[in-house]
């Protein structure tokens, strides 16, 4: 069989191929670890860098993430006896006051795509309860997205409420969204920024490794 | 300086891509809760019980503040039945091509005006002298495909159902035909010009890919455009985002003028050297300036930048790159309007003594 036919069916975000040749490789016994890091993960991989290269679209990642989700499905319950390990575990939130969701559900896509376990809380989330996800899940690190430039500032207090709670050091804290740069990052003290959701991978993995 | 008085006039030449003679304030909207804030006068609770007191209001604080016309937009989409996907965290009421075939779109024209009517005959009783509106029917054909399937499914839909994906967009087209040839039939009057906002893009790229902007969203735009300047008004597109890969087909299209701009996509003087040759310009100052700044800085910055694109653009009318948000410091935004009344002044100096 051609796993290659997997990478295809997942960069081109064709769902029913990409969960028919992993179906194929499971018969096959090919380890999980293979078909995920070799084929699947790469296919993610290609699709975010023509994001970010201007080459693909949201559509288009949407849709490699669902056929990757899907194949994913089916080899998880294989996952528990092989040595496939989470590259991490992220939560995901947009913070307090902002409902903007399209960009932060990107980038929990793609670190999913990607190997990360993502926990999304969703919007409106204040710190607090981005506090206690990371306490329940023993996340590694905190992904926060904001629109507006009022809630962009409320990152600040959620980095200060980790402080606060003596737990900044435990977590890596990541930033993101449209009125956001570089320079405001380093300003409010984040580990990290990204303009889009490709290189939140790169940083998360950068951030992993540090 | 005396007080100002209003002239849609004025604001009306830059959608004819000229210089007003005196620079005009532009704001795609106004929150109410802004005015509320900025004014310590609460009214936002009468726009449905006396949409006359609420109107008066509203278009007062755009006087006050130099405005030669005020937006309004009669929604479309909150008269949707099951509305609401656009603002995320659900899925819309059409899924599937038999969700599809069972919508009552319909019954949207009746409920549209229902609720629109008392509004606009609200703004014809109280509209002040020298004043008009600007919009119509509030939001864009691609916002409402994403208020009724959602936008993540909507995506998905584009690839497993293209031909239900083709359909809702020309759906959505007919609906707006009927709506927009009313609105401009009946209330050309109380309009300066009309306005369509449709956020084709975010901080990178285009929402979908250009290619789809293209195909789907741009011909049922046009067919707005033409009813518009068939009944010999000028049109105005708002839309957000990175949308320089589809801006030719824009303009291509017949609009007049277009609003919108973050500094994180590009600074302004990039749009006027663009494309004011071809089309009139509004906005200039990205929202987190006035959110941050304060009057000081933000006056020093509007006079400066100001005056620099009044001076290098055909026509250009001065606001916010999108609108002025419940979280705008009244400061800053004070800071705006006074740099507009600074540079008139200027002009005026300038041109009296030529
Ligand atoms: C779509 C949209 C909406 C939709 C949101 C729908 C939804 N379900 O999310 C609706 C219509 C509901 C909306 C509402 C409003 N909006 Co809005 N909206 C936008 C728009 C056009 C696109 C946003 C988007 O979806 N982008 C698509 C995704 C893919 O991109 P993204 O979010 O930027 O995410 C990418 C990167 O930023 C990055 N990223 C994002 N998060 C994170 C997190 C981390 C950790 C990392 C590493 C990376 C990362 O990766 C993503 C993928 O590449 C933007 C314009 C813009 N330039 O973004 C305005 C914009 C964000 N909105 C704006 C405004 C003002 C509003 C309103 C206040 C309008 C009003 N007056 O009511 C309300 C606020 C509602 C609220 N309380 O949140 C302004 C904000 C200005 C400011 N500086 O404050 C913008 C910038 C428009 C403008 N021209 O100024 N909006």
């Amino acid at each position: 069989m051609n796993l290659y036919e997997l990478y295809d069916a997942i960069l081109n975000g064709k769902l029913e191929k990409a969960v028919e040749v992993t179906n194929q490789a499971i018969s096959q016994s090919i380890e999980p670890q293979i078909i995920i890091n070799d084929y699947m993960v790469k296919a993610m991989e290609e699709i975010g860098a023509r994001f970010e290269a201007g080459s693909a679209f949201v559509p288009n990642l949407l849709m490699s993430a669902r056929a990757m989700k899907g194949s994913l499905e089916i080899l998880k319950p294989l996952m528990n006896n092989s040595n496939v390990t989470p590259m991490g575990k992220v939560v995901v939130g947009t913070v307090k006051g902002d409902l903007h969701d399209i960009g932060k559900n990107l980038v929990c896509s793609m670190l999913e795509g990607c190997g990360f376990e993502v926990v999304n809380l969703g919007v409106d989330i204040s710190s607090e309860k981005f506090i206690e996800a990371v306490k329940e899940h023993k996340a590694n690190i905190v992904c926060m997205s904001a629109l507006l430039t009022t809630t962009m500032t409320y990152m600040k207090e959620v980095i200060d409420a980790f402080e606060n709670v003596g737990l900044r050091k435990d977590v890596k804290i990541m930033v993101g969204g449209a009125p956001l740069s570089e320079d405001f990052a380093n300003e409010i003290h984040a580990d990290g920024y990204s303009d889009n959701a490709n290189s939140a991978v790169s940083l998360a993995k950068k951030l992993m490794a540090s | 300086m005396d007080k100002y008085q209003p002239d849609y006039r004025n604001i009306l030449e830059v959608l004819y891509n000229r210089r007003p003679k005196v620079l005009p304030l532009y704001e795609h909207h106004i929150d109410a809760a802004f005015i509320e804030k900025a004014t310590g006068q609460k009214f936002s609770d009468s726009i449905n019980t006396d949409p006359e007191l609420y109107f008066s209001k509203v278009i007062n604080f755009w006087k006050e503040n130099t405005y030669d016309a005020f937006d309004f937009e009669a929604p479309i989409c909150e008269v949707f039945p099951d509305h609401g996907a656009i603002l995320g965290g659900k899925a819309g009421p059409i899924q599937n091509r038999e969700d599809f075939d069972r919508y009552p779109f319909d019954e949207i024209p009746s409920l549209f005006w229902a609720n629109a009517t008392p509004k606009l005959e609200a703004i014809r009783k109280v509209l002040p002298q020298g004043m008009k509106a600007y919009g119509g029917c509030g939001y864009g054909v691609f916002e409402s495909a994403q208020d009724l399937v959602g936008y993540e499914n909507l995506c998905i839909m584009q690839f497993v159902d293209p031909d239900l994906f083709r359909d809702l967009f020309a759906k959505i087209g007919d609906l707006y035909v009927t709506l927009w040839t009313k609105m401009v039939k009946e209330y050309s009057d109380i309009f300066v010009f009309f306005r369509m906002g449709d956020d084709l893009g975010h901080r990178t790229s285009t929402m979908l890919a250009p290619e789809i902007i293209k195909t789907h969203i741009l011909p049922q735009h046009k067919k707005v455009v033409d009813i518009v300047h068939e009944g010999g008004k000028k049109f105005l597109l708002h839309s957000c985002g990175n949308i320089f890969s589809v801006m030719p087909d824009i303009i291509e299209m017949g609009i007049d003028a277009k609003h919108s701009n973050e500094d994180q996509i590009a600074s302004y003087d990039e749009w006027i050297k663009k494309y004011n040759s071809q089309i009139g310009l509004f906005g200039g100052f990205d929202v987190n300036i006035l959110s941050l700044g304060d009057y000081q800085s933000v006056y020093e910055k509007v006079v400066k930048d100001g005056t620099y694109f009044r001076g290098i653009a055909k026509g250009y009318g001065l606001g916010s790159g999108n609108s002025i948000p419940e979280y705008v410091s009244v400061d800053a935004y004070r800071g705006m309007i006074d740099a507009v009344k600074q540079i008139r002044r200027n002009d005026n100096y300038i041109n009296n003594n030529k």
